[in-house]
This record gives C-alpha cells, sequence and structure tokens, in this order.
C-alpha cells in the first residue's frame, strides 16, 4: 500500500464547513484513548478512555503516580510498541495517527511530533556516536549535514551540555546520567516539532539545569508555537511549567485543568492528596504519602477504582464508575469532589 | 535529627581519583574525593550534572578502577584484603544503580533478578526461603508476589526502580549505595522508599550513601551532605550547616534554584531568575 504524500499531511488545512465551530482546533486531540497489553492470563488493560487535547502554543502536564499508565499513553500516541493494542482517536492537526502505516507514522516523527521516551539507553545507540544520532531527526527531514551539525550543537549547548562542540564525537557510555537525558531531549526538539511529548525529561537534573532545559522548551512554546506534553511526577516543577494539568490514576483521567486553580484548589481526592505528599524545602515533618498503594492493572477495583484508598469514599463509589464533569475550570471523574463554598456539588 | 558519626566508620573513601580521555583531553571526572559514613548514618552526595558523583560511587563499589585513593571497609583497606574481607564487602555493601532501564537484565525475571544475590552468596536455604524472602523485600517497596514471573520490560519507570531496590535489600546489607534511588518515583511512593530507609537505618543500623539532586528530599533525610562540583569537593558537613549556611556560590545556587510547589511563587520566582539571567 502506498501512503499518502507526506508533504499533504503537513500543509492539510482544515476548510470549515459552512456554520462550522470556527474556534481553532487543538494541535491534538485523543479521545477514548485505550491500550491494552498481553499477559499469561489474557489482555490486560492499562489505560481506558483517556481525553487529552493540547493547542499550539500550550503546555500540558501529564502527571499521576508510578504505574498510572503515563509511559503507555505516550508511547500508544505514536504506536510504538507493536505488542500494544489501541485503540480510540488520536488526531494531530485532525490527521488520525491510529490510522497511519508505520512508515507514514514514522514521518510523523521527529518534524511534527518530538518524542522523548523516559529510558535514555534504549533511545540511544550505543555504538554511534551522540552527533550523528542528534543530527538524524534533521538529516532524514532532508537538512544537509553542515547546517544539521551546527543546530545540534547549538541545541546541545542550550541544554548545558559543555564543550558541546567536542562532545558531539563521544559514545553515550561517556556521558552522565543527566547528560545522556538531555541528549534525547535533544534529538526530539532538534527538528522543532509541532508537538513535543517528553517523559520525564528532568528526573536526572539538579534544579538549576532543570531551569534551564525547561527555558528552552518554553522559548520553543513562544516562539514557534510548539505544544508541549510533559510526563512527569515531580510537582513542584509542573507548578512553574505548565498551563493546564492532567491527572491520571489507574489509567484513566481524574482530573484536567489550568495549573493555578489546581493546586489552589484540587476537586478530585487523588490530586489533593498527590499535592499533599509533595515534601518541600521550606517545610519540615514526615511526608504524607496517600494511603494505601496504587490500583494494578490486572487488579482494578470496580466503580472508582481509587475508592479504597479514598477518604471520600461512599457506597456509590464501589459500583458506579464516575464520568468527568466539569466542575469551576476543571473537568473532574469523581463522585464526590471537593468542592469550594457556594459552590454547591450537583 | 541524632547524628550517629560515633564509632569506626562503616565504609570510607580516601583521595579517590579517575580521570578518563585520551593522553590529550583528559577530564578528572573525580579528584580527591573523600568521605566516611559511620554504622546508622545517611551521606547525601549532590552536584551539578556531570560533577562525578556516579563515578564515585562506581570507584567505591568496584566498578570502576580508581587512578589513585583507596577504599576502606570496616576500617580495613579493601585492596590487598582477604578474600573473606572481600566476600563480605560485596555482600554488605549493595549498590542501586542511577539508571533502572539497563541495570535490570531483560532475560531475567524479577523473581530471578531479585533473587540473584541470595543465590550468589548462598543465603537461602530453599527455593520456598528463596521466594519468600523475594517477595518480602517486593513488599517492602510497595510491589507483590504478582509481579514474580514479569520481566523487567513491562514495568513502568518507578516499578523498575523499585526492583532494583528490593534486588539490593535482598541480601540484607549493611552499607547501601544508591545513585539517584527514588527520582524516578513519585511522591507516594518515594516517600515509601525513604521512610523504609530511615526506618532500616534507625533499626538496623543501616548505612547509606546517597546521590540525589533533590534537596528537599536530601534535607528530609541526610545527616551529611556533601557537595560536588567538576569533580571535586567543594563543601560538606551536616546537612542542617549545608543547608543552613552555604558557604559555596555552587551551593547558594542550587538551594535558590528549588522549585516550589505553588504556581504563583514559583511563577514569580522563575521569572526573576529569568530576567537575571537575561541582565547577565
Ligand atoms: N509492555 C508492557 N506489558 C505489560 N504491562 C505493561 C507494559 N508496560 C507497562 N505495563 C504496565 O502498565 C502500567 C502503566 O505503566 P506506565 O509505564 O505507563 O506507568 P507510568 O505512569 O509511566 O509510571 P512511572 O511514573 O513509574 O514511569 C504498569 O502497571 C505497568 O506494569
Ligand atoms: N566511561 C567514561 N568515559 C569518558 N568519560 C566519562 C566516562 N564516564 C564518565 N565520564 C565523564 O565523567 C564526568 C562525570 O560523570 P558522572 O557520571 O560521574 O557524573 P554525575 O555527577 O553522576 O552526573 P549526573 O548527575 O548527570 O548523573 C562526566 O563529564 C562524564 O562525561
Ligand atoms: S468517586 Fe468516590 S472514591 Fe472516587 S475519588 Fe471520588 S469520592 Fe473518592
Ligand atoms: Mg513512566
Ligand atoms: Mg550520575
Amino acid at each position: 500500500m502506498k501512503g499518502p504524500d507526506i508533504v499533504s499531511l503537513n500543509v492539510e488545512v482544515p476548510v470549515p464547513a459552512p456554520g462550522e465551530d470556527l474556534t481553532p482546533r487543538p494541535l491534538l486531540e485523543v479521545s477514548g484513548l485505550t491500550v491494552s497489553y498481553p499477559s499469561a492470563t489474557g489482555p490486560v488493560e492499562i489505560v481506558s478512555g483517556f481525553d487529552l487535547t493540547v493547542a499550539r502554543g500550550e503546555r500540558v502536564a501529564l502527571v499521576g503516580e508510578s504505574g498510572s499508565g503515563k509511559s503507555v499513553t505516550a508511547r500508544a500516541l505514536l504506536r510504538l510498541d507493536h505488542r500494544a493494542s489501541v485503540s480510540g482517536q488520536v488526531r494531530l492537526d485532525g490527521t488520525d495517527l491510529l490510522a497511519l502505516d508505520d512508515r507514514e507514522m514514522r514521518a510523523q516523527r521527529g518534524r511534527r511530533i518530538g518524542l522523548m521516551l523516559q529510558d535514555p539507553m534504549t533511545t540511544l545507540n550505543p555504538v554511534r556516536s551522540i552527533g550523528s544520532q542528534v543530527m538524524e531527526s534533521l538529516r532524514v527531514h532532508g537538512v544537509g549535514k553542515t547546517e544539521a551539525r551546527k543546530r545540534a550543537v547549538e541545541t546541545l549547548d542550550r541544554l548545558g551540555i559543555p564543550d558541546a562542540e567536542r562532545r558531539m564525537r563521544a559514545y553515550p557510555h561517556e556521558f552522565s546520567g543527566g547528560m545522556r537525558q538531555r541528549v534525547c531531549l535533544a534529538m526530539a526538539i532538534v527538528a522543532h516539532p509541532d508537538l513535543l511529548i517528553a517523559d520525564e525529561p528532568t528526573t536526572a537534573l539538579d534544579v538549576r539545569v532543570q531551569e534551564q532545559v525547561l527555558s528552552l522548551i518554553d522559548s520553543l512554546v513562544t516562539e514557534l508555537g510548539m505544544g508541549v506534553v510533559l510526563i512527569t511526577h515531580d510537582l513542584g516543577l509542573v507548578a512553574g511549567f505548565a498551563d493546564r494539568v492532567a491527572v491520571m490514576y489507574a489509567g484513566r483521567g481524574v482530573e484536567c485543568g489550568p495549573v493555578g486553580e489546581l493546586y489552589r484548589s484540587p476537586r478530585h481526592p487523588y490530586t489533593s492528596g498527590l499535592l499533599a505528599s509533595v515534601p518541600r524545602v521550606d517545610r519540615d515533618g514526615a511526608l504524607a504519602p496517600i494511603a494505601g498503594s496504587p490500583a494494578q492493572p490486572t487488579s482494578r477495583p470496580g466503580g472508582c477504582a481509587f475508592h479504597p484508598r479514598c477518604a471520600r469514599a461512599e457506597a456509590d463509589c464501589t459500583e458506579d464508575r464516575p464520568d468527568p464533569r466539569r466542575i469551576g475550570t476543571a473537568d473532574v471523574a469523581c463522585h464526590h469532589p471537593l468542592v469550594l463554598a457556594g459552590e454547591g456539588n450537583r | 535529627m541524632t547524628h550517629p558519626t560515633t564509632g569506626t566508620p562503616i565504609l570510607e573513601a580516601q583521595g579517590l581519583t579517575r580521570s578518563f580521555g585520551s593522553r590529550r583531553t583528559t577530564t578528572r571526572a573525580v579528584d580527591d574525593v573523600s568521605f566516611s559514613v559511620a554504622p546508622g548514618a545517611i551521606l547525601g552526595i549532590v552536584g551539578e550534572s556531570g560533577s562525578g558523583k556516579s563515578t564515585t560511587l562506581r570507584c567505591v563499589v568496584g566498578l570502576e578502577r580508581a587512578d589513585a585513593g583507596r577504599v576502606l571497609f570496616d576500617g580495613v583497606p579493601l585492596v590487598g584484603a582477604n578474600r573473606e574481607t572481600q566476600r563480605r564487602f560485596r555482600r554488605e555493601v549493595q549498590m542501586v544503580f542511577q539508571d533502572p532501564y539497563s541495570s535490570l537484565n531483560p532475560r531475567m525475571t524479577v523473581e530471578m533478578i531479585v533473587g540473584e544475590g541470595l543465590d550468589i552468596h548462598k543465603m537461602a536455604e530453599s527455593r520456598q526461603a528463596r521466594r519468600a524472602r523475594v517477595v518480602e523485600v517486593l513488599e517492602l517497596v510497595g510491589l507483590d508476589a504478582t509481579v514474580l514471573d514479569r520481566y523487567p520490560r513491562s514495568f513502568s519507570g518507578g516499578q523498575r526502580q523499585r526492583i532494583a531496590i528490593a534486588r539490593a535489600l535482598a541480601v540484607g546489607p549493611r552499607v547501601l549505595v544508591c545513585d539517584e534511588p527514588v527520582s524516578a518515583l513519585d511522591v507516594s511512593v518515594q516517600a515509601q522508599v525513604v521512610n523504609l530507609l530511615l526506618e532500616m537505618q534507625q533499626q538496623l543500623g543501616l548505612a547509606v550513601v546517597f546521590v540525589a539532586h533533590d534537596l528537599a528530599l536530601v534535607r528530609h533525610l541526610c545527616h551529611d551532605v556533601m557537595v560536588m562540583q567538576r569533580g571535586v569537593v567543594v563543601e560538606n558537613g551536616p546537612c542542617a550547616d549545608v543547608f543552613d549556611r552555604p558557604q559555596h556560590e555552587y551551593t547558594k545556587s542550587l538551594l535558590a534554584a528549588i522549585p516550589i510547589p505553588d504556581p504563583d511563587r514559583d511563577r514569580a520566582r522563575r521569572a526573576a531568575a529569568a530576567a537575571e539571567r537575561r541582565s547577565a
């Protein structure tokens, strides 16, 4: 099968039908994303009906505890795992990504979507130089060698890799953990993608380098209108970076809203528990983690999956799964959300 | 926090030095680094990316050859120590690596990975005893028996990091040398692991050397802290002193850059920092 011309994908301009809503279409529209993996006991659903939108120039953080499905979601958007079965809709500028074949998908990567995975060592090829790997996503899109080299050095330099020019010749094992992580980010952003999906891009970095990395991402957002999905468990970092936050629990979105309101008045008991368990340098005392442990995909509780750990749970929580609804500025999936005085809870 | 620095250090590094590169361009990744930890003490190592933290730890546990300097275990220099001391060192000093992806063998199940040390050091009497111990340490880090037969690739980043911690704990070490052991963990699992380490430190006198970039966490966990920059120790001492009265410029700037989980305050702080960068 011959896929459509790559170029035509890049210039596709949606023509609104008469009477159609003229508000700009989001850059990324994910709806009902469901991902399952085979296991010894049959398929296991890891992500269930997840929704997310990202506008141009918008920074969205995807947060949630370990094992909630953040990385599985990221990989499913680009269908990186052939073992996973993925359904739902993923539209990038209107193009349905789940309908593309492998070759068309590859054409989207690099230019349209920059993806940085959580584990640097599976992204990096141990026997190729750092330089050639960062240059690659420019080279495959036809950028000349000299130009590609220049941009690769510049990107590494702006990410705080000391002596970047000389270090282009080094191999991954000669880099420290935090340097490798930045190389992977450089590979994702060097071609200035429309959308960046970065999975834990700063876990190995100290706060100063972290700021440097985020400010480079920020400048691509403000200057080029790049949209960002930042996957992280670092809520301190999210506070300063994101416009909007999507919280995931047991493979579902539980709360999504603008960062300021979400931090000031979290609606979902899970969001509020997450925020309460952040260690802060301006505070002493024991950490207060959410009681209990996250639901495993193989044994997710019925109703609201969070109910065994939730202090607000009532009888209905064990039976009916809450669907997201709008409360204030946020979409919240909870039967008994935390509400502000006078707001009422319908 | 009481400060258990009395008694013989269980682990001591003296003047560790390690360079990389060709004759033309050598970099001293680790330059004359010394520290010691007493039983029940927790030492934090912080410093910018590439400052030599991982290389230091690798020299300490013998994964990297130091060009100069030596390591003492229970007061005995390891080089030239008898076989028994070396064997004890390998069992009682366990390391958790920075990268939970490449440090787990993809062809081994979780049970094999976590139980491997028990076999090497002949610590399990039977298969049941081995499995029971494996499950016990998995539960300590918030996993359970359902993961025994799975392979590393089917775990999330934080789950893999916990498997690596369980592997290190399985043989009952007296010293844990951890390289960013909780950086891939979300706050609640992080708190669980941190509280576990504190409990083992208090009840069993476990000593911990802990590389981390999260200063809030270091402050919660560590008695002493050592700050590295370009291979050199630029500051060290009791955590409270270093945090409240940082002497070195680098330490000061690190402390100033810690994000605060409050969008309004953090944005104001970052905007000020960005303005300063522009005017610099
Ligand atoms: N290839 C796979 N096969 C089977 N199960 C998987 C696979 N990858 C992940 N899982 C399971 O899916 C769940 C979600 O994993 P995922 O990696 O998305 O978590 P995460 O939210 O990214 O967590 P972390 O913060 O720890 O990285 C986990 O319970 C994990 O064990
Ligand atoms: N095998 C090697 N060959 C050449 N250079 C190396 C090698 N291993 C480490 N280095 C260099 O030594 C320096 C210190 O690296 P190290 O991994 O110890 O840093 P780190 O403090 O752990 O950093 P991070 O916080 O990013 O993990 C870096 O400049 C690194 O590039
Ligand atoms: S639906 Fe019920 S159990 Fe779930 S978070 Fe809301 S109150 Fe808690
Ligand atoms: Mg992940
Ligand atoms: Mg390191």
